[in-house]
């Protein structure tokens, strides 16, 4: 780990203010060099041309940058660049399924008018994908709890908890 | 919001982390899940110059059997902590104070160690810390030191870490017998701060009395709180006798949390009066069922 | 619909068409949900400068000074300006919905005698990136002696306060009045009892999830995010383009 870590301007015991960053983003292996305070947000965003994934609020309450580092759902803005060095991180646009079209919990926030304008909804897929993930079969209270780490300000939730539920059913048919 | 410049740090092991805190003192801070910490950066409310970030230590995520205690490394996330096994089966009162702790994505990089050195008055780790007497492990560059909960948390984001000193581990003592544990908080929305919270551990004894009694408080001061007063009047007594609604405004009785945007004093010990009764009144019902812990559960 | 009924045959207007009447599917629904959304800050145009704002922390203060020196020098900054530099070059525009003689708080971009409210823009900086204007914003110093803030409107009327806006000579911004309605005052006057109650409702603002911004380019039209207009925002930011000429470079921002 420490050798993707460099910036030869400074001696290694006074730590990095610039540093490569590489890791495995929507299962491609991509490398950049960023300031230590990058967020990993911006880094997605800015190097690697991931635009879907949002920034709100910057400070860790609005989950619009909610990306998958390494299988569980975080908050991109407040995670930097160089912490996710050699992570796989998957950012909304990497939830398309391989024949391409829209994930179930995708197709079921379309189906259920789960989204308005549209910028809180990456957040919600990637963290509502996740969670199902690990809990195929939440309560309904299970779901809106889980839900509550995310804020929407045009649905007023019903049409997202709708689809949370309704992509929960389908992906538990599928497994059957 | 961006965040100041800095110089990071990313240490591989524990005394590399220590060495690097020790040379660059006050200006230096841990990184650990960064769920408290970068938000404090983003906002530009602190700046630091060198960022010590504790992530490749994995030396530091553990959950572990202590003989009599359960030992859970610094950085162990929230998340881990409350899907272990043995954390569960051992320290109920752990696996149950964690899915308070924000969101899930939260719980993902937020770690327990990171929670109490953060020390925010209304945090739950820190309060199970101090309802069940854990004690803080924490490394200097001379030694290792091993402190009391109580005497852990000084003041609201204030710990009596020192500068180069890092938190390595909690220990949280296993209780043996019929054991009865709860936790009840009230957040406006689910995952908010509460505005006031209670924990509750009790054991009864071969005749159903309370033998032994451990009230938390979270919120209702600059630092979690145990209700000693209400500790001491239940113990010994029949459950059956108790009034909760009484022993919840006494356990709250010398507590004077200061008004703010969220909550009055008065209402803020009015709400922690409600969540010690119904904290104690669970936790009660769970010993009284018989599910306590034995010996071999604990190693189990 | 009666209409319908007793004649037996669906009006032409009522009958469900292709589109009225149906459940329709958004177009834009898979774009959105795959991150093929175009928001203001994923639009990247080559070179593009970023501005931060200073801003007031207090409520009503006198502004004695602002200091840019240490902010300009700051490498990856392009200007800084100040009331000074920026409000002389535009002009006022705003919308009412009252007419032409409707009160309207003074046109001030940026703060020059006093701030007003938490908030009130002090200074903008222009930078190459978003993390340097945020710097280059701390290091502005703002000379700012606290006056007593008006706060709610009983007080802003009651004659001892202090004028927000000393340029209007009052804190009565405009008075609409009722409509005159004797069977209403009569209804008020016979009845047995009257009840008088005053309500306090918070401020409503647009607030999205996306929040505010734009991106301008010189001879281009504007992409501005929801609760900006595009046509309000071309006007503004073509008046707002005089101050290009207080920036060295005035190929993009």
């Amino acid at each position: 780990m420490a050798d993707h870590v460099a910036d030869t301007r400074e001696a290694p015991e006074q730590g990095v203010s610039v540093a490569q960053v590489s890791m495995t983003v929507n299962g491609t292996a991509r490398r950049t060099t960023v300031e230590s305070r990058k967020t990993l947000a911006d880094t997605l965003r800015e190097d690697f041309g991931f635009t879907g994934t949002h920034l709100g609020c910057e400070h860790g309450v609005c989950g619009a940058c909610t990306v998958l580092v390494d299988g569980a759902a975080v908050r991109s803005c407040l995670m930097f660049a160089v912490q996710a060095d050699g992570a796989d991180v998957v950012t909304v646009e990497g939830l398309t399924p391989p024949g391409g079209g829209l994930s179930a919990v995708q197709q079921a926030f379309r189906e259920e008018h789960g989204l308005q304008c549209g910028f809180c909804t990456p957040g919600f897929v990637v963290s509502v994908t996740a969670y199902l993930r690990d809990n195929p079969a939440p309560s309904d209270a299970e779901l809106r709890a889980a839900l509550s780490g995310n804020l929407c300000r045009c649905t007023g939730y019903q049409g997202i908890a709708a689809a949370a539920r309704r992509a929960a059913r389908e992906l538990a048919e599928e497994q059957q | 919001m961006k965040p100041a410049p800095f110089s990071y740090h990313r240490p591989e092991t524990l005394a590399e982390a220590v060495g690097t805190l020790g040379a660059f003192g006050d200006e230096a801070r841990v990184l650990a899940g960064g769920q408290s910490l970068v938000p404090v950066m983003a906002l530009r409310l602190g700046r630091f110059g060198h960022i010590v970030d504790l992530g490749q230590v994995g030396a530091l995520r553990y959950v572990r059997d202590d003989g009599g205690s359960i030992a859970v490394g610094a950085m162990t996330t929230h998340a881990a902590a409350g899907r272990d096994t043995l954390a569960a089966g051992s320290v109920p009162l752990l696996a149950r104070a964690i899915p308070f702790i924000g969101h899930f994505q939260i719980r993902n990089r937020g770690t327990v160690g990171g929670s109490c050195a953060h020390a925010d008055p209304a945090a739950e780790i820190p309060a199970v810390a101090v309802t069940l007497d854990a004690e803080m492990e924490a490394a200097g560059p001379e030694r290792t030191r091993r402190i009391p909960a109580a005497e852990f948390f000084a003041s609201t984001y204030t710990t009596t870490l020192e500068p180069d000193e890092v938190l390595t581990s909690l220990r949280f003592p296993v209780w043996q017998g019929r054991t009865g544990f709860a936790i009840r908080e009230f957040a406006r929305r689910s995952g908010d701060f509460a505005l006031a919270g209670a924990l509750c551990a009790v054991t009864l004894d071969a005749d159903c009395r309370i033998e032994r009694a451990a009230i938390g408080l979270l919120g209702l001061g600059a630092v979690p709180v145990r209700a000693f007063q209400a500790e001491q009047a239940i113990t010994g007594t029949a459950p059956g006798d108790l009034d909760m609604t009484e022993i919840g405004l006494l356990a709250v009785a010398d507590t004077d949390p200061p008004d703010d945007v969220h909550a009055t004093s008065a209402y803020r010990r009015r709400v922690g009066a409600a969540m010690a009764a119904q904290a104690l009144a669970a936790a009660v019902a769970e010993a009284q069922a018989g599910t306590g812990i034995t010996q071999e559960a604990a190693h189990g | 619909m009666s209409g319908t009924e007793a004649t037996g045959a669906a009006s032409p207007v009522m009958a469900a068409g292709r589109y009225i009447g149906q459940s329709v599917r958004r177009r834009e629904d898979p774009r959105l949900l795959t991150g093929r959304g175009r928001y203001v800050d994923d639009i990247v145009v080559p070179g593009v400068l970023h501005a931060a704002f200073v801003r007031s922390t207090v409520a009503h203060g006198e502004l004695r000074g602002v200091d840019a020196e240490a902010a300009r020098a700051l490498p990856g900054v392009v200007a800084v300006l100040t009331a000074a530099d920026l409000n002389p070059g535009l002009r006022p525009t705003w919308q009412t919905m009252m007419g032409p003689q409707a009160p309207a708080a003074p046109f001030r971009p940026l703060a020059d005698t006093d701030v007003r409210y938490v908030g009130d823009p002090i200074a903008l900086v222009v930078a190459e990136n978003r993390y340097i204007a945020e710097d280059a914003a701390e290091l502005v110093a703002a000379d700012i002696e606290p006056l007593e803030p008006v706060l709610d409107t009983g007080a802003a009327l009651d004659g001892a306060a202090s004028l927000v806006h000393p340029e209007l000579g009052s804190n009565l911004a405009g008075e609409i009045p009722a409509a005159a309605s004797p069977a209403l005052d009569a209804a008020f006057g016979d009845a047995a009892h009257v009840v008088t109650e005053t309500f306090y409702q918070h401020r409503y603002v647009c607030v999205p999830m996306e929040t505010r911004g734009l991106v301008a380019q010189w001879d281009r039209p504007v992409s501005s995010s929801p609760c900006g207009q595009p046509r309000r925002d071309r006007t503004s930011s073509a008046r707002s383009a005089h101050a290009s000429s207080a920036c060295p470079r005035r190929a993009s921002g």
